[in-house]
């Protein structure tokens, strides 16, 4: 009788150990912390020039962007002129020796007129900084490869 | 001897309807896991330019190879270029890597301005790549 009891008990399902889902959930959690970066870089939309020819960056602390509305960014804040991008990559730039720590990233949209883009670059040249210019692997559509 | 009808009550607590959940568990962790396995961080690329940002003198420009881009084309020392792969052929004649003072690895660097920053960023990919340092020339010279 006792041994009937017993595997009664035994068909009907086992419990679930609810206490794991925590243990699951911090664990994600501590995951995405871990691996999330706060965003330096401004967020004009644009679209970058593409290249068949091109090396993965080295990290940069600065980053300079022209927007497909021609809007200047310096890090996360719009600045009217080269001029203020020069100041201001020179203060950021200002005590560092290590030639790596001054790379600038630099991005423009593959539209922008030389007009616009080429005072940014000629005022980060003067700023003492070693311009990265980003772009995207691929093959541009004229002049052709 | 039981009844039918205790005998199927019993039938019917023996079946076991309940979904196991410790399943829930293993499949979030193979999800954490594919996901871990798959992600791939985006690599930023691109090219690391040396502009030299000195004023060069005029006898020096007179020399210096150039590059002038007109809208779509490309004129490498006023010879025009087919394409990008052209001028990395003429690029690459000058040996400019082997040139160990950097004034002789100087090009200059000459658009129009309806010239789009696509063809530009090219031709300063270009330079880089060939091992030259682009000097950009500027508008107020061109007035002179």
């Amino acid at each position: 009788m006792r041994h009937d009891r017993r595997k009664r008990r035994q068909r009907y399902g086992k419990s679930m150990q609810l206490a794991s889902f925590g243990d699951i959930a911090f664990q994600l959690v501590i995951f995405f912390v871990l691996l999330s970066t706060f965003a330096k870089e401004p967020r004009g939309k644009l679209e970058l020039p593409k290249s068949p020819q091109l090396e993965v960056l080295a990290e940069a602390e600065v980053f300079v962007v022209i927007d497909d509305e021609n809007k200047l960014w310096l890090n996360q804040y719009e600045v009217e002129t080269p001029k203020e991008i020069e100041i201001g990559v020179q203060a950021l730039l200002q005590g560092v020796e290590d030639p790596e720590r001054r790379i600038v990233h630099f991005k423009c949209d593959h539209a922008a007129t030389r007009n616009i883009f080429e005072p940014v670059i000629d005022s980060l040249a003067k700023a003492g900084a070693l311009i990265a210019v980003v772009g995207e692997e691929g093959t541009a559509k004229v002049p052709s490869e | 001897m039981l009844s039918k009808y205790r005998r199927q009550i019993r039938k019917d607590r023996r079946k076991n309807d309940d979904v196991p959940l410790s399943a829930f568990a293993d499949i979030a962790f193979l999800l954490i896991i594919f996901f871990i396995l798959t992600t791939t961080f985006v690599k930023t690329k691109g090219m690391t330019t040396e502009i030299p940002a000195g004023e060069k003198s005029e006898q020096a420009e007179d020399k210096t190879p150039t590059i002038l881009l007109k809208g779509e084309q490309i004129f490498f020392n006023d010879q025009r270029m087919s394409n990008f792969g052209h001028l990395r052929k003429e690029l690459a004649a000058l040996e400019l890597n082997s040139r160990t003072n950097e004034e002789d690895r100087i090009l200059l660097l000459e658009a129009d301005a309806d010239v789009m920053y696509q063809n530009y960023y090219q031709t300063m990919v270009t330079i880089s790549r060939s091992g030259g340092l682009v000097s950009i020339i500027r508008e107020e010279k061109k007035d002179q």
